[in-house]
């Protein structure tokens, strides 16, 4: 089972798993996109990205801002 | 009311930032207060130990404003673009307040990053509200490229300091007559903001004066009025200012014109 990190945190997903399964299993907030690797994942592209060893997977939520 | 695209006329000539106010509550009650039509938000990576986001979520949507989403915190091109795509999905606006950072010191733009990221942004599409310094040639330039609004500063953001070159905004509202001027930064009191829209241009965006005021919602109430009173005076013409004194009240016919006759 590939090791990934979570918002910091190391996870453990299945084999060949996609973005799109992933977030399933993950208990994501109602609003957020997706950085893989830090690069920006579109949520059209969520079923073609297999997530692999060491990727790095953030959320991206809405904050405060000027 | 006023056009800030082609297709939105706005009642609000003020626009609000959402940090940096003691709580949620006050600033949603600080956004009322203001009555303003637009509020900028951010964007952030998850953290484990800072769950959540959407009681913020929650809070700007109860407002019923529309969100300019800005691109804080970059420092090129690459991450300009990335924060802009990723706002786009997130805020489902294809408007974006574009800042790249050239010094963290002062936070002034980086004109040379900035150029080339709005002409990238625009190329997909994006309505960009750039960030830049007060410069004409910089201004230029990004209206060359097809923006149609500009947000130049009048001091380093969170300086609270106000216009710092009143000249350079006169020079932007004369020379670049048709496109929409936004005082983005250092706005400090509710007077610099008033002084700025008095010079013409078409609104202000603060954030730090409003939120860090002691009372945020007095704060709002007191910029609104401001920025009223300055675009009413705009539009009823500044008399002319001159060095020599000219008498309000007229002199003929004084009770004392027999005074000089006496001597």
């Amino acid at each position: 089972m590939p090791d990934i990190t979570l918002n910091g945190q190391p996870i453990k997903i299945t084999e060949r798993c996609s973005l799109a399964e992933a977030l399933t299993q993950w208990n994501t907030p109602p609003h957020f996109a997706i950085a893989v690797n830090r690069t920006f994942v579109t949520r059209q592209a969520y079923p073609e990205v297999i997530l692999q060893e060491g990727d790095c997977v953030d959320w991206i939520v809405p904050m405060q801002g000027g | 009311m006023w056009k800030i695209t082609e297709t939105l006329s706005l009642h609000s000539r003020l626009l609000l930032g959402t940090a940096r106010y003691p709580s949620l509550s006050i600033m949603q009650q600080a956004i009322q207060a203001a009555e303003v039509d637009i509020i900028t938000v951010a964007l952030r990576r998850q953290r484990p130990e800072q769950p959540g986001g959407h009681a913020f979520w929650d809070a700007i949507k109860s407002l019923g404003c529309h969100w300019l989403p800005n691109t804080a915190g970059c420092h090129n091109v690459q991450e300009a673009i990335m924060t802009a795509e990723m706002a786009r999905e997130l805020f489902e606006t294809n408007w974006i307040k574009l800042e790249v950072i050239g010094d963290d010191y002062t936070l002034q733009p980086d004109p040379f990053e900035l150029v080339k990221a709005t002409q990238e942004l625009l190329s997909r599409g994006f309505e960009v509200f750039p960030y830049c310094t007060d410069d004409l040639i910089l201004c230029q330039r990004l209206v060359d490229l097809g923006c149609h609004i500009l947000m130049p500063w009048a001091a380093p953001i969170g300086s609270g300091l106000g216009l710092l070159n009143p000249f350079a905004i006169a020079t932007l509202r004369e020379r670049l007559p048709h496109i929409i001027l936004i005082i983005d930064a250092g706005i400090g009191k509710p007077s610099h903001a008033t002084q700025a829209m008095e010079m013409g241009v078409d609104a202000v965006l603060l954030n730090s004066a409003v939120a860090l005021a002691h009372d945020p919602i007095q704060m709002a109430i007191a910029f609104r009025d401001a920025i009223r009173a300055g675009r009413t005076a705009y539009e009823a013409g500044v008399m002319p200012a001159h060095y020599a004194a000219k008498p309000s009240t007229p002199l003929i016919d004084t009770p004392f014109w027999q005074q000089e006759s006496l001597t």
